[in-house]
Order: structure tokens, then C-alpha cells, then sequence
């Protein structure tokens, strides 16, 4: 097996925890082409030099309000980390590996490589994401993992998810935003109510679980029953189309 | 003197719901309505629908010599074209006299009857389509494991799930090219773990490896809806929308996780989802959806690492701004799940409805002749029997115009209780 240190932009950053950690705070930056930048100056009615910059990669880092509350509601893992973190989508990187196509801005084909990046976890990526921790032996035996997720392209094996999570891995479990997907803000009550709310649910039986899923199958079919005669009702005239005075 | 039938004033009543039957149809509960309401509608004449599709990219990239180096040929972008035709499905409603009889407000009955014939009659017309679609395009409901007098014990996937009672099926052999013959299912249990099917007379020659189709196709290997497991596989070889698959063996492939008949663990859902960021690029997931039974919805509750059922049930009872973030989509790895009675049970789908669409030649709605929507039913004297029918039917095919904008895993265990 052959590991590629990968060359993406993504991957030359530090992390922690899978978060990654840069010398900016908050953002990751970088300038834009220098036909851009040319652009820019020329259309610059006072003819300064001004710094066209692109923000490629928006990081945000929780407030220690919610990590605390967080790992009070959910307590911590073997290693003494949270068992619950919040990220924010851009921060958050995992490994991807495998066959990558890059193209262009105009979506021709620049280069085909087979390697492993880091890159955004979860969608969207301007939102914050709620994790909890999984121990190792979620993802089975390490030969398991590699069996199961060695890719071979080109005569080159890559791990498609990576290194085996030796220290577990924190999985996806809730995205804040509202029922239309709009930005929800995180705070320490938000997040501390979802990571009580899954443990809540992970107390419950899976009998009790499967129950609760029967019913709202249950309860769709009777919505929809209701539903259909509600509309077939709309389209009959108003007293089924008796008279409304009685001449006796 | 032409006397007045009672098939004439039902035809009346049925009218006034006309205007409602799409209404009906259209309904986001299940497959069949996420791709009619997300997925493109073409409408088509009884002609094939061509797809064209850029299979293979053009141009000849490379480095050359400027001092008087040959630059070389180019090439151009393949394409080929994908077909589809629609096909033609109804639903039939048979009433008797005896409902219009069974009242004291006579005007009133018989709309009631009829639109409850309505509701009844199209909401069960969903189900079945929505059956249909879960099938790999052979019109496929069910491979029977073993047979004991009427009663077939189906293999899972997708054991007794796809059939109804009441539902005329038909037998074929195993390589579908035989047609046993057609039976009434008179009994279904999809609940328990044994999956069995209760029929009202078995076709000479059942065994078990047979399969069941749906009523409405002959001849050998039929043509069906092309449903999920059409258009979400990862086989090199057959054909895909008239395309060969032996020619396009990567382009037509939908890329694939086995799970080998173990557990649904985040692995695979990251699998399956990297797959396709690889195939659609990084920042382009939104608009996946995780298709999957409520078997798999359980197993993925399972692992704990998501608002389960039985919170999201009691939290509806007040009003805040927290319980809006409950109402909001259970999700898989962050992509949305949406769980249906009707998918396999050992499937996860991510798919990306952008890509499905649906070539219709028909939309839902009665079937007519003339200006007649309810048709009498004769007796075998020749005489009339005491009873109407009349029929829904639609044309159509589902279509997809990227098989690799998907991904699934499939071979998944079922939890245990199944």
C-alpha cells in the first residue's frame, strides 16, 4: 500500500483534532490570479495599488461556552476529549482518497490524479455541524477498514477514507440550520439541547425506536387519507349541490 | 326513447373531482413524487426520447516543441444517445350497485361513494407505481424463496414489500422468459421476518427462484418502469436506456459500497458520499437526498449519533425556537434521509433527483372515451351487471441523464426485529 502526501491546498494546513488550525484567525486567504489582480488595478480610478484578496476557505472555532456545555452534556471520551464538538463546516476536513479530477473555471479537465486530500467533511459548508465521538472499534478491525476502503486507480492504492481512526473519529449527528435551511446561530443552549436530545434517544430501546418510526409511517398515511378527502371535499358545491331554502 | 343510465350521472359526480386527481398524484410522501416534482418532465409522443450524452471528453492536452516541433492532431468530444419510452399503466376502480344502494340521501351517496373511490383508488395507484419504481426495470416485485400450497415465502430483498392485497401478479421463471401464469394475492405480510405472500391459486409449474411481476407485461424479459436499481448499478454489462453497458463501462456505472451483509456504519455512508463528491467535485453534494427503508433509517438511529424518532416525537408538543431545529430533516452524514416503507431493506441510494426526470406521454387522469369516464359492466348473459368501473392511467418512463451523480450501498444487514 502506498500512502501520497497529498499536495492540495486543503492539506498543507496544521490540525488538531481534525480541525484545522492556520496562522489567520477565522479565515484562510489567499490572492487571486494575477489576471485578476491586474484587473483590479487597472480599474482602479486613483491608480493604487489595491490587494485584491479571495476568501477560499471561511474557518470559525466554537466558543468556549459551547464546548463547555457540550462536554457536560455529553461527557468525555477515553482520551478525555468531548465525547460532542461543534464545527463549523469549512473547518471541518476529512480524507478523501481515490481518483481526483481538477478542472478549470471553465470545467476542462486540467489533471487526473490518484491521492488522498483533506477536504470539507460536511454540507453546507457555511453552517455549524454538531459531531460526537465514535471509538475505533465503530470501524471494525484495521484490516477490515483497509479492505472495505482501499481504491485502486492507475496501479496506486489509497485508503478512500484514510488512515484507520486508531483514536475513533467524531461523526456527523445534526446541522444547525431552520426547516428552509436558512443560518441557524450556535449557542450554548442549541447545542447543549441536541447533544442531551441524541443521548436521550440513545437511551431508549430499539424497540421503542422502531415503534416511534411505525407510527409516524402510521400517522402519514392517515395525514394523507385526511389530506385527499379535505381536497375531493373542496371541489363539491356547498351542500352537495341541494337547495339551500326547502319549498315544501 | 334513450333512458337515462346511472352510469351517465356517476360520470357527472366523477367530473366534479377531476381538476383534484393530479392534485392527488403529486403528493412529496414518496420516490415517485420527489422525482415528479424535482426531476424534469418531458413530454413525448409515442416516439422514443433521446438523451443525448457527452460519454467521452475531447481535445489531445499536451506539451510540445516550439522550435519547429509537430503540435499533433486533436480529437473531439463522444456522445452517444441514451433512449426511452413510456409506458402505459392504469388502475382500475369497479363499483357496485350495492354501494350506491347502501344510503338514505341518494345524491349524496353516490358522490361519496365515488370520491371515495377516488382517494382510495389513487392513492393505491401511487403505491403501486411507487412499488414499481423500486425495481430494476424488469417489472421484478419479488423472488420467491419457497412455495407451500399458496402460500410464497419471498426471498428479502424486497420479501413481500412490493405487492398489496388484492393485487393481480404474475409468475415467471427465474431468467423471466416463462410466464407461469397470473394469481390474486389474497394476503401480504412485509412486517415480519417472514415475508410471505398468500395467493388465491398457485400457477402450474411455481417453484422456488421464481420471480413475480406485476400484471400488464408479457413475453420474455418485459420492459417495466425503469426504476432505482435500473439506473442506480454498477453492471458492466446489459443495456442502460438502449446504451450498451459493455461500451461505457465506467460512465454508466453508479459507484457502489457492498456491505457484505454487515451493519450500516458511518464507513460506508462516507464511502458512498465520496464516491460521488469525487464524481460531481467537492461543494456540490447539496442536493443529494439518502433514499432508504425505514429498516436502515432504524439502523442508522441505532448507532446513536442522531436525533432519534422518539425524541423528535415528543418534542413536537410545544413550540419553540428550538423545536423548529426537530422538525427540521434527520440526516445521514449531514446528506437528508428520506425513508420509505416501499425501498429495499438492505439499501442506502444517494441520489441526486437533479439528474432524474420523467418522459410522459400521458398525465394522470381518467381514462376516457369520448366524453365517458365510467363505463358499465356486463354481465355473462350479455345483459348489464350491477356494477361500474372506471380507470386512472398515465404514460410515462423515468430517466436519468448521469448515472455516476449517485452512489448506493447496498448488501446491508437488517437490524435485528426485521
Amino acid at each position: 500500500m502506498r500512502f501520497i502526501p497529498s499536495t492540495h491546498e486543503t492539506t498543507s494546513l496544521g490540525r488538531k483534532n481534525g480541525v484545522i488550525d492556520t496562522p489567520f484567525s477565522g479565515t484562510t486567504m489567499s490572492f487571486v490570479a494575477p489576471q485578476a489582480r491586474l484587473a483590479a488595478d487597472v480599474a482602479a480610478p486613483d491608480n493604487t495599488n489595491h490587494l485584491a484578496i479571495r476568501i477560499i476557505r471561511e474557518q470559525q472555532e466554537p466558543p468556549e461556552a459551547v464546548r463547555r456545555r457540550l462536554e457536560i452534556a455529553g461527557g468525555r471520551n477515553r482520551f478525555g476529549e468531548a465525547n460532542y464538538r461543534a464545527v463549523w463546516g469549512w473547518s471541518r476536513l476529512a480524507w478523501v482518497g481515490g481518483k481526483w479530477e481538477d478542472r478549470n473555471s471553465a470545467g476542462e479537465l486540467v489533471r487526473e490524479c490518484v491521492e488522498l486530500r483533506r477536504v470539507p467533511k460536511y454540507e453546507p459548508h457555511d453552517r455549524w455541524h454538531i459531531e460526537r465521538w465514535l471509538p475505533p472499534e465503530a470501524y471494525g478491525a484495521p484490516r477490515a477498514w483497509y479492505a472495505q476502503t482501499v481504491e485502486r486507480d492507475d496501479g496506486v492504492s489509497v485508503p478512500a477514507l484514510g488512515p484507520y481512526p486508531e483514536r475513533g473519529e467524531y461523526e456527523h449527528c445534526f446541522t444547525l440550520e431552520g426547516p428552509h435551511g436558512e443560518f441557524v446561530q450556535l449557542t450554548p443552549t442549541v447545542a447543549e439541547y441536541i447533544a442531551c436530545a441524541i443521548e436521550a434517544g440513545r437511551r431508549a430501546s430499539a424497540g421503542a425506536r422502531r415503534q416511534a418510526i411505525e407510527q409516524r409511517e402510521e400517522r402519514s398515511e392517515r395525514d394523507y387519507d385526511n389530506w385527499a378527502w379535505d381536497v375531493l371535499d373542496s371541489g363539491c358545491p356547498a351542500f352537495h349541490g341541494l337547495p339551500f331554502v326547502s319549498c315544501l | 326513447m334513450t333512458q337515462m343510465q346511472n352510469t351517465q350521472t356517476i360520470a357527472l359526480q366523477l367530473e366534479k373531482v377531476r381538476d383534484k386527481v393530479p392534485l392527488l398524484y403529486e403528493r412529496d410522501d414518496v420516490l415517485l413524487s420527489m422525482i415528479q416534482q424535482r426531476g424534469d418532465v418531458e413530454k413525448v409522443s409515442s416516439r422514443n426520447m433521446r438523451i443525448p450524452l457527452q460519454v467521452n471528453p475531447g481535445g489531445k492536452g499536451g506539451s510540445y516543441n516550439a522550435d519547429g516541433g509537430d503540435l499533433g492532431r486533436g480529437s473531439g468530444t463522444s456522445y452517444d444517445v441514451a433512449q426511452i419510452s413510456p409506458i402505459f399503466f392504469r388502475f382500475a376502480v369497479e363499483i357496485s350497485k350495492l354501494v350506491e344502494y347502501a344510503t338514505n340521501a341518494r345524491e349524496k351517496a353516490i358522490e361519496n361513494a365515488a370520491k371515495r373511490e377516488v382517494a382510495n383508488g389513487m392513492k393505491q395507484f401511487r403505491a403501486f407505481l411507487d412499488k414499481v419504481l423500486q425495481t430494476a426495470g424488469n417489472g421484478v416485485l419479488g423472488t420467491i424463496g419457497s412455495v407451500s400450497g399458496t402460500t410464497l415465502t419471498m426471498n428479502t430483498p424486497p420479501g413481500a414489500a412490493l405487492v398489496y392485497v388484492g393485487q393481480t401478479i404474475q409468475v415467471y421463471d427465474s431468467t423471466i422468459t416463462t410466464n407461469r401464469g397470473s394469481c390474486n394475492v389474497v394476503a401480504a405480510d412485509p412486517i415480519s421476518s417472514t415475508q410471505t405472500i398468500t395467493i388465491d391459486a398457485l400457477p402450474t409449474g411455481t417453484i422456488a427462484t421464481d420471480v413475480i411481476v406485476h400484471d400488464g407485461l408479457s413475453g420474455a424479459q418485459p420492459t417495466s418502469l425503469f426504476g432505482i436499481k435500473y439506473h442506480q448499478n454498477n453492471a458492466t454489462t446489459g443495456t442502460w436506456m438502449n446504451l450498451n453497458r459493455a461500451t461505457y463501462p465506467q460512465q454508466l456505472q453508479t459507484p457502489r459500497v457492498n456491505a457484505a451483509n454487515s451493519a450500516l456504519v458511518p464507513g460506508y455512508v462516507r464511502l458512498a458520499i465520496n464516491k460521488v463528491r469525487k464524481a460531481l467535485g467537492i461543494g456540490h453534494l447539496g442536493k443529494l437526498i439518502a433514499y432508504t427503508s425505514v429498516e436502515q433509517e432504524h439502523a442508522w438511529e441505532n448507532l446513536g449519533i442522531t436525533i432519534s424518532q422518539v425524541i423528535k416525537e415528543n418534542a413536537s408538543g410545544s413550540a419553540n425556537d428550538l423545536d423548529l431545529l426537530f422538525s427540521g430533516r434527520k440526516t445521514m452524514s449531514g446528506v437528508p434521509i428520506k425513508s420509505s416503507i416501499n425501498a429495499d431493506q438492505t439499501r442506502v441510494d444517494f441520489l441526486d433527483l437533479s439528474h432524474w426526470g420523467r418522459a410522459v406521454i400521458k398525465d394522470i387522469d381518467y381514462f376516457e372515451v369520448g366524453d365517458q369516464t365510467v363505463f358499465p359492466i356486463y354481465g355473462t348473459s350479455g345483459g348489464l351487471s350491477a356494477a361500474f368501473i372506471f380507470y386512472f392511467d398515465t404514460g410515462f418512463q423515468v430517466f436519468s441523464d448521469s448515472p455516476r451523480s449517485g452512489a448506493y450501498i447496498d448488501g446491508l444487514a437488517r437490524p435485528t426485529g426485521y
